[in-house]
């Protein structure tokens, strides 16, 4: 896997539900609102913006009586973050290096 | 900021860890369940004549499946169930899992009718072998989780 900078995940709280949802195969809206401590409208706007980018599945359905709101990684979307996370942790490390490392690709999608 | 961003992957990761944690009472209608299914042969010999062994697999594996509706309906997240594949660190203790089980339930199964103090000492060994077992594989996937090793798909 390439490290990678992906404009995507730099908005909001969009890395911090992609890193949430990395470990999971599906979390709920109120989970996920919960863990990145936003509200609704923030998550749903950056939601549809993942889906968007081909990165987030979102799936609606009921728990009893209950509507409930599910999302997903999708592969491209679970591939992106890591590529994201590979090209910040290769920055930091650049960044911390005592003699200047050549600091990471970054390419703009 | 890079830091920054790690450091709220970190959280992030914790965070769903700690949510991942299976509750106690998850715990206590797996060991049921574990007990039923290890000793089940025990169990039917020390029930009424005519008594098929699945009078008592069938409900362990009914509580099994009950314990994990309730923690899918109640925690909010969905994970793997493909522990083996998805949680590089659980293998192990998977294996170990299976091993003492299948171990148990076979030393119960052939010596219940024959020996019964045996069977029991069997399932008194395997069964929370079994569980250790299991509770080591629920840290272990937290860890990969916390440590974002985890490969859902």
């Amino acid at each position: 896997m390439t490290p990678t900078r992906d404009p995507v995940f730099e908005v909001g709280p969009r890395l911090a539900m992609g890193a949430l949802l990395q470990g999971a195969v599906w979390a709920d809206f109120a989970t996920v609102r919960d863990a990145v401590g936003a509200g609704d409208s923030v998550i749903s706007k950056h939601a549809r913006s993942l889906e968007d980018a081909g990165y987030l599945e979102v799936s609606k359905g009921a728990v009893g009586r209950r509507p409930r709101t599910w999302f997903r990684l999708t592969d491209a979307g679970r591939t992106a973050l890591e590529s994201h996370l590979a090209w910040l942790t290769s920055l930091s490390d650049a960044l911390r290096a005592p003699t200047g490392a050549p600091p990471p690709a970054s390419s703009d999608r | 900021m890079t830091h920054e961003a790690l450091a709220r992957v970190a959280e992030q990761r914790d965070r769903l860890a700690e949510r991942a944690r299976l509750p106690w009472w998850f715990w206590v209608l797996f060991t049921l369940a574990t007990v039923g299914l290890v000793g089940c042969t025990l169990i039917q010999e020390q029930l009424s004549a005519g008594v098929g062994t699945w009078l008592v697999v069938v409900p362990s594996i009914l509580v099994y499946l009950l314990a994990e509706w309730l923690v899918r309906r109640t925690r909010g997240i969905s994970l793997s169930r493909r522990t083996f594949r998805d949680y590089p660190s659980a293998r192990l203790p998977s294996v170990l899992f299976l091993l003492a089980a299948l171990a148990g339930m076979f030393v119960v199964m052939v010596t219940a009718h024959v020996r019964p103090d045996v069977a029991v000492v069997a399932l008194v060994i395997a069964a929370p072998l079994a569980i250790a077992a299991m509770v080591w594989v629920q840290h272990a996937m937290l860890a990969d989780i916390r440590a974002g090793r985890v490969r859902s798909s």
